[in-house]
């Protein structure tokens, strides 16, 4: 059979994936939530839902942004964060993480704003993301959070990919499968 | 020549109602005729004597009349089941029963065989086992076992009712076939859609009475006639019903072409201007994960198939049989289990519930009532439901229920002694009084005539209104195009199209590669570009009505 | 519960003749009703399953099989258990446990558990699953329209014969019908899964109901269908098909005929009294 792409039924939201090869022994089902306005709008409310009371919402840069926005819009919190993968001119005192992505497959950093990191301290804290597949992610946004003396209340994504998808400890909608490359013949 | 039918009254018991009262006709020899009327109007009786099981079988009764035939004259039947009808395990085996009986010689018998199998274009189904054929394939092989006995009289009792449109055009196939061949055909069947082309003479039954005898363009001009009979017609002739309501000058077309030329003529080449239907969504009350269906036997019957039930809708399934619609309905209330995925009502899992439980949010009316109905009135028929459920009701609910669906008389009866299309009409009734708000129907309108068809239509109406959500399976596409909001069609255990039916009505493609026609309504609005896109007949009229007075004030 | 129906396929057993196989199963049933060599029955086992496999239906083999564990079970521990009391016909061979009790009234029971009584136990199990097989070899590759066939040929009236034939061409719509209905009454909130046995029986009673009418209603259709087919016992049927003896049969009837021969002579030199 021919796996060009992956059909996935989001909270009503039927979305075809394309399957991209990342390594040698894997493809992925590639997930974009960017641009896709109707998705997050139903992720959103469904995930507000399932998670807990907390004071503020964070996401790591790019793809989490929609969903974080809508979920604070619809939460009625008027502030939410977004930690940048680079060092932005205006931050002055920056707290820095370091991560590993299997999507983008680099090493990256992640870092916030002295103003938001004072923000967050002392306060509960959702961290939301589009998709948590290797959890390195994860775990550096976790560090972020600590870091900046928040604690973390919550982990929250659309979809949990390959063994993520057995963690007890974060939420999410969906179950998205990795695909091992088969050998050919 | 012909044969005579000559004042054949009937009572099944000796102070029992006149079942037939007077009925004279005759049947033209070589002609198809078709015996039209409402459930109830006699026609199975009247079948019952041309073909001797009165009073031969059936002697309690009381008959007077004749049916005037020559001596030996042989009459046959097909029914309408034809698998309480294959004698034999293999086609061969099964066409030759009747011809062995009649003891007919080994040789001939071959050459008949040959005959019918030629005759009827069924050479390639010869050496394959009736268990393994398709409803249609099933129907054919019975009308050429009962063909090859070469009857004088070949009557069949609907047989089209219970196939899928597959199925039907192969059977509606060898009607021609016969109708060219000059056989004596017998037509009994309320449904005249398949057969419209190809019928010659039509009598229309009520009440155990002839009230029509005459042509086949005759009955379809005598609307009243067929609004009484409750004769379900081809789209194609209510169109031309209302149309000629407004255009008295129009003539009476049965096809898609005809129709397309009678309306090009009122037209003049004038088109509308299609208007571009947008997609609406409502929030899914049941979701579809990845559904996998793999029987034991290693069949495929569901692949990989994601969808949503949106709610407060009316969602049609569609597709040929095994295509894998009633194996998909089976998994929204957990009559089956999927290999893999999932299925969720109102974001709830329904994996681990049991039938019963899931009952309770979603419920299943099968396609055969016979198998839900076993109580000793249709008034506790009707709250089965409600009493397993434990879910409140009054007697005066159950009353109104009973008046609005023409079922008040039949209050005490036996449910199983009520007709066909009556029996499922109360199996479907029954589930009103449940607390589930998702009502899933296989094949609803098996064995109604146009009455029930029409109060079905008015029950899913009332269905939707009070927020309920429809799932149906359906092989009466205009009906289905009439009253559902959005469709998902399923071709081999695949799904190859979900959306709402204003989309759905634009796809051509996927109806040729389903081989379903499209209503002729939709198509007609396409043809002529109308500014939205007809569901019934009434908007279409409306429309073209616009049209060509636009026409005429531009002139 | 599809697992009582013929089996279309093309193999061996199914070219035979239907008489043929009806003496298969006629023969293997008085082997094995009077052979008791746990040898002998391997042997005619190990026969069959070359058969089975030969033909293809090893599969349909292996779910009787299923069903029939149960009983199987039941039969080895009930010839092993009604041999504990006694001490092997035959000496020498392993013993594992032997016990005496005595009872207040002098009276001792001995225990003896051996290996006669595993032999025991499973040459039975062996013999009555020797026995079901091979009918059911002659049931999946026989089809109705041939068992008519076949039962006239031995002279059986057509009625009779006729009737055979419709009994094994209604279960497996009398199987359906009741699986039909189970789903449709479950369907409308009757519960059928988590419930103890009480009303599991009385659901059966439930369902009994319907069946009930729906068999009738078959019957009725089917007697309907006999009329507009003319049947009458009293007239001279013709036939279209003729069955008869092939080259098959002669080698299947001679592969048979060795197989009993060795059988007997394993019986001869290989046997335990039991």
């Amino acid at each position: 059979m021919d796996e060009k792409y992956y059909e996935i039924n989001i909270c009503g939201c039927i979305r075809k994936l394309p399957i991209v090869r990342i390594s040698d022994q894997l493809n992925i089902a590639s997930f974009v939530l960017l641009g896709d306005a109707q998705l997050v709008i139903k992720a959103a409310e469904e995930l507000k839902e399932r998670i807990p009371r907390v004071d503020y919402l964070i996401t790591a840069e790019a793809k989490g942004i929609p969903l974080v926005q809508e979920m604070a819009r619809i939460l009625d919190m008027p502030r939410y964060f977004v930690a940048r993968k680079s060092v932005k001119p205006y931050m002055e005192d920056p707290f820095i993480t370091e991560v590993y992505s299997i999507t983008t497959q680099k090493k990256q950093i992640l870092c916030l704003d002295r103003e938001e990191s004072n923000l967050i301290k002392g306060k509960k804290i959702l961290i939301v993301d589009d998709v948590i597949s290797t959890g390195d992610s994860l775990k550096a946004m976790e560090k972020l959070v600590d870091k900046a003396g928040g604690i973390v209340a919550g982990k929250a994504a659309v979809l949990a990919e390959g063994d993520a998808a057995n963690r007890k400890d974060i939420i999410f909608l969906e179950k998205l499968p990795v695909f091992p490359v088969k050998k050919s013949r | 020549m012909e044969y005579n039918i000559n004042h054949i009254s009937y009572k099944y018991s000796k102070d029992g109602p006149l079942v037939l009262d007077d009925v004279s006709f005759s049947i033209q020899k070589g002609k198809v005729t078709a015996i039209v009327g409402p459930s109830g109007c006699g026609k199975t009786t009247l079948v019952e004597i041309f073909s001797q099981i009165i009073p031969k079988l059936i002697s309690a009764g009381e008959l007077s009349g004749s049916f005037d035939v020559p001596e030996d004259t042989f009459v046959s039947v097909v029914s309408q089941n034809p698998e309480n009808q294959l004698f034999g395990y293999g086609v061969e085996d099964a066409i030759a029963f009747g011809m062995e009986n009649l003891g007919i010689s080994q040789q001939e018998i071959s050459e008949r065989m040959e005959y019918v199998l030629d005759l009827l274009n069924l050479q390639y189904l010869r050496k394959r086992s009736v268990a393994n054929l398709s409803g249609g394939q099933r129907q054919s092989v019975c009308i050429a076992s009962v063909l090859a006995m070469d009857p004088d009289v070949l009557i069949m009792d609907e047989p089209v009712s219970s196939l899928d449109p597959n199925g039907k055009k192969m059977v509606q196939n060898i009607l021609g076939q016969l109708s060219a061949n000059m056989n004596t055909v017998v037509l009994v069947d309320n449904n005249l859609v398949w057969s419209a082309n190809i019928v010659d003479h039509v009598i229309g039954l009520l009440d155990g009475k002839v009230v029509f005898d005459g042509s086949r363009d005759e009955f379809f001009q005598n609307f009243e006639l067929q609004e009484k009979l409750g004769v379900i017609i081809p789209q194609e002739v209510e169109i031309y019903r209302s149309l000629s309501k407004h255009f008295p000058d129009i003539k009476l077309f049965y096809t898609m072409e005809e129709a397309k030329g009678q309306i090009e003529a009122l037209l003049n080449g004038r088109r509308g201007t299609p208007s571009v239907a947008g997609e609406k969504k409502g929030s899914a009350v049941i979701t579809v994960h990845n559904l996998e269906k793999t029987f034991q036997d290693g069949f495929h019957a569901l692949i990989d198939i994601n969808a949503n039930i949106p709610e407060g809708n009316v969602v049609a399934i569609l597709g040929q049989n095994g295509s894998g619609k009633t194996t998909f309905v089976k998994h929204l209330n957990g009559l089956l289990k999927p290999t893999a995925g999932d299925v969720r009502y109102r974001k709830e899992s329904i994996l681990q519930k049991t039938v019963a439980q899931i009952s309770k949010n979603i419920i299943l009316v099968f396609q055969h009532p016979e198998h839900m109905l076993f109580e000793e009135t249709v008034e506790r028929e009707m709250t089965f439901c409600a009493r397993m459920q434990g879910v409140p009701f009054t007697e005066e609910e159950i009353l109104k229920v009973l008046q609005n669906y023409h079922l008040e008389e039949e209050k005490d009866l036996f449910p199983l002694n009520l007709s066909m299309g009556k029996k499922h009409m109360l199996t479907i009734l029954s589930v009103l009084f449940s607390s589930a708000d998702v009502i899933v129907l296989d094949e609803p309108t098996l064995g109604m005539d146009g009455f029930l068809i029409k109060d079905l239509e008015e029950l899913i109406i009332s269905l939707k209104k009070s927020g309920k959500t429809v799932v149906m399976i359906s092989h009466e596409i205009p009906l289905v195009f009439k009253c559902v909001d959005h469709a998902i069609i399923l071709n081999r255990g695949e799904k190859i199209f979900e959306g709402d039916k204003e989309v759905l009505a634009g796809k051509d493609e996927l109806f040729e590669q389903i081989n379903i026609n499209l209503p002729p309504v939709v198509v007609l609005s396409k043809e002529f570009k109308l500014e939205h896109i007809s569901y019934n007949v009434e908007d279409f009229t409306e429309q073209i009505c616009q049209l060509a007075a636009k026409q005429g004030r531009e002139v | 519960m599809d697992y009582l129906k013929y089996v279309d396929s093309d193999s061996l057993l199914h070219r035979l003749d239907p008489r043929t196989k009806f003496a298969f199963f006629i023969v293997m049933a008085v082997v094995t009703s009077l052979i008791k060599s746990g040898v002998a029955l391997l042997f005619l086992f190990a026969f069959f399953m070359v058969l089975w496999c030969v033909c293809g239906i090893q599969k349909y083999i292996l779910i009787l099989l299923s069903k029939l564990k149960v009983l199987l079970m039941f039969i080895f521990l009930l010839w092993l258990v009604l041999g504990l009391t006694q001490y092997p016909v035959v000496e020498g061979g392993p013993i594992f446990y032997q016990n005496s009790f005595s009872f207040a009234a002098g009276q001792t029971i001995t225990l003896c558990f051996d290996w006669y009584d595993l032999y025991k136990g499973a040459v039975y199990a062996l013999r009555i699953f020797l026995m079901i097989s091979s009918f059911y070899t002659v049931l999946i590759t026989t089809n109705f329209s041939d068992i008519i066939l076949g039962l006239q040929k031995w002279k059986v009236p057509y009625a009779i014969a006729f009737g055979i034939g419709l009994v094994f061409q209604i279960i497996p719509i009398i199987i359906t019908e009741l699986q039909a209905i189970m789903e449709a009454q479950s369907s409308r909130g009757l519960e059928i899964e988590q419930c103890g046995w009480v009303t599991k029986v009385k659901n059966y009673v439930t369902f009994s109901l319907p069946l009930l009418f729906r068999v009738i209603s078959k019957g009725q259709a089917i007697s309907l269908a006999m009329h507009y087919y003319q049947l009458d016992f009293s007239v001279r049927r013709t036939a279209y098909k003729f069955i008869k003896a092939s080259y098959y049969d002669l080698f299947f009837i001679i592969a048979n005929v060795m197989a009993i021969v060795v059988t007997v002579v394993l019986r001869i030199h290989f046997y335990i009294p039991i």
